[in-house]
């Protein structure tokens, strides 16, 4: 497929601690398309984010990726040299960060750091990276971005940064675009701008977008395709019509089903009972099992694997045949 | 709903409004003036608020962060003493007792965090944390407070064998459920619940959110229910107060205020919020620009720098919040 930009297979990383070894990351796997945007869902510690920093290579010390390959644009990721990854993250990669205090240098002005990143990877002298970075700026709403290029992080406000965070991210014009959780800091009313001109730049630019979020609400904005994730794994992977109008896993439908609504009422909320399984001990069949009302004897003791319904992937016993 | 009106109905008669009554309250931060700081600044952080709740109501506070919705939930419980104003609890002006009698009063009103890692002291096991009221008033003997305790974890949903173990040893929803134990081992009637839900997943949030819903009928507590997340007040609450800027801006009755939002700055904060539904309509609102500081609110209306409705009159006259109808009040010019 000429047109798949990103392609993960069989995905594993772990991290080793003092005394075991968790799987963050169980066989996960997933393609993105060229100009597609791909939402992942999941509760915290499901694995989404380590997902996102796996395609980057920014494991740190103690995160390995010990199965699977990583392909963007058809060369695997993970047999590239240091000094090619360089190149690719920001460049062919970009990736937004959740907290826009910590993701920017609280010590260099906005318009040094926009600077820095146009002339790392275009060969450009300052002047015109200069012109690119306001031009940049204006692109993602930012009022008087001359002025704004000469102030420092802490003096704009958290919608501010998370634009100059977009600016930043596009400034190479990166194929492929990660958001993890880019609005989950913000305010309602900012989310919203935010979401608004992430819609826009889906237009205008050809970039594909990965956005990672626990709000279901977010990505059924965005997103073309879903992925939710549980306990490091893929559970239900379809387009995002079909995972909102008729999802399959009974985690995904837990899932649609205990969020309050505004546009519907009802007296008790549905509760997916438990809590996620702690990765140091996962369950030996479904890790879903203990939770599921579905739950059958199968269930307990023999893992599903992922199978195909529809257009829709799903790992559940339910729908296997 | 018919018990809230009937409670209504009855406090009417009595000339008193609910179980908490608040009257102009306002809590000002002051930065005094130094060397460097040649201004007296003033954070208005609560200005001039006026509300009640009624015995057996849910009260949901909604706004942005900084609108001063966790200020006025703890200056209504005395934890931040208010700048000027009144609140009676149950017919007594809280702000006039002194401090035994407050201590004393402070048993009835409860407050529940929003985070429960924050929340409980790591080196205390579960039944000396929720033990810790019992002990701080002296109420029963060793045994008794223990059965007290308990009970208290039974009702909140957590096992027995839980007793000697210590918060790390629980997930977060587990926590905010001893956290609850905790708040409710008192017997109190009014609890702030200031972000109770907001730090945790959306599974284990309809999870405590069912189990609050729960205990409020079983026990027949009064909330003032503080969130910014507005389907989660809709859920829980029986009326609901949107607040901007240090000021509410709408308040009225959960059914007409989501269905029928007065005030222009509702009426965006509801199309804001994304819906899980892939279907939903496109949102209309978008609010341009952002929450001014409050060291520096706009004249008028605080509002009118982002309403899209803003005549000539907004900027330079403050709107009170006046009676539209019989539940429903708006600060906004446009319903004068």
């Amino acid at each position: 497929m000429a047109n798949t930009l990103l392609e993960v297979n069989n995905l594993q990383v772990q991290f080793s601690t003092i005394d075991s070894t968790v799987t963050a990351v169980d066989g996960v796997s997933f393609s993105v398309n060229k100009g597609e945007t791909l939402g992942v869902v999941g509760e915290s510690g499901c694995g989404k984010s380590v997902t996102s920093m796996a395609i980057l290579r920014l494991l740190g010390k103690t995160g390995k990726i010990t199965q699977g390959e990583i392909l963007f644009e058809g060369q695997d990721i993970l047999k590239k040299s240091e000094s090619d990854m360089c190149q690719i993250r920001g460049k062919e990669i970009a990736m937004i960060f959740q907290d826009s205090m910590t993701g920017l240098n609280p010590v260099m002005t906005i318009g040094k750091q926009l600077i820095g990143t146009i002339t790392v990877h275009e060969k450009m002298n300052k002047k015109t990276a200069e012109k690119k970075a306001i031009d940049m700026l204006k692109k993602v709403g930012i009022p008087s971005p001359e002025q704004r290029m000469n102030e420092y992080p802490h003096q704009l406000s958290g919608g501010m940064r998370q634009r100059v965070m977009i600016a930043m991210a596009l400034s190479c014009n990166p194929s492929l675009l990660i958001a993890d959780e880019p609005t989950t800091a913000l305010d309602v009313t900012i989310q919203a701008q935010i979401i608004e001109l992430m819609k826009d730049l889906k237009k205008t630019s050809e970039a594909a977008i990965i956005i990672i979020t626990h709000d279901l609400g977010v990505v059924a904005e965005m997103a073309d395709r879903i992925m939710v994730m549980y306990s490091g794994q893929v559970v239900e992977y379809a387009d995002a019509r079909s995972i909102f109008i008729n999802p399959l896993h009974p985690y995904t439908r837990g899932l649609l089903s205990s969020i309050p609504r505004l546009d519907k009422d009802v007296d008790v909320l549905y509760a997916i009972k438990g809590s996620v399984p702690s990765l140091q001990n996962v369950p030996k069949g479904c890790r879903f099992c203990e939770r599921c009302q579905d739950a059958m004897e199968i269930c307990k003791n023999k893992p599903p694997v992922l199978c195909t319904v529809g257009d829709c992937s799903v790992r559940c016993w339910k729908y296997t045949k | 709903m018919s018990g809230v009106g009937n409670i209504l109905n009855e406090q009417e008669k009595t000339g008193m409004k609910g179980i908490l009554e608040v009257k102009n309250l306002k809590k000002h931060f002051v930065t005094p003036k130094s060397f460097f700081n040649k201004e007296e600044k003033r954070v208005r952080a609560v200005d001039d608020i006026s509300l009640f709740i009624s015995k057996g109501e849910t009260l949901g506070l909604v706004g942005e962060s900084g609108c001063g919705k966790s200020t006025f939930g703890r200056a209504v419980l005395r934890l931040t003493e208010p700048t000027s104003g009144s609140v009676h609890y149950n017919g007594v002006d809280i702000l006039k007792l002194n401090k035994n009698d407050m201590r004393n009063m402070r048993q009835k009103m409860q407050i529940i965090f929003q985070d429960p890692y924050a929340s409980l002291n790591p080196r205390m096991t579960v039944l000396e944390l929720i033990r810790a009221p019992l002990d701080a008033f002296n109420i029963g003997t060793e045994k008794e407070r223990e059965e007290k305790v308990i009970d208290i974890l039974e009702l909140v949903g957590l096992d027995k064998q839980n007793l000697r173990k210590y918060p790390h040893e629980f997930s977060g929803g587990q926590r905010q459920r001893i956290v609850i134990a905790r708040a409710l081992i008192l017997n109190p009637e009014f609890i702030v619940c200031d972000e109770p839900v907001s730090a945790l997943d959306v599974s284990i949030q309809s999870q405590v959110l069912n189990l609050m819903q729960q205990l409020k009928q079983e026990l027949n507590l009064t909330f003032l229910f503080i969130s910014h997340n507005l389907s989660v007040v809709k859920h829980i609450s029986d009326r609901v107060a949107v607040m901007y800027l240090g000021k509410i801006v709408e308040i009225a009755e959960k059914k007409s205020l989501y269905i029928d939002p007065l005030h222009p700055y509702t009426k965006a904060l509801m199309s804001s919020i994304p819906i899980p539904d892939i279907d939903a309509p496109e949102r209309k609102i978008i609010l341009t620009g952002e929450v001014p500081s409050p060291l520096n609110p706009p004249t008028g209306c605080r509002f009118h720098t982002r309403c899209s409705h803003c005549i000539e009159k907004c900027k330079v006259q403050e709107p009170a919040l006046v009676n539209v109808s019989d539940k429903t009040m708006v600060a906004c010019h446009l319903y004068e």
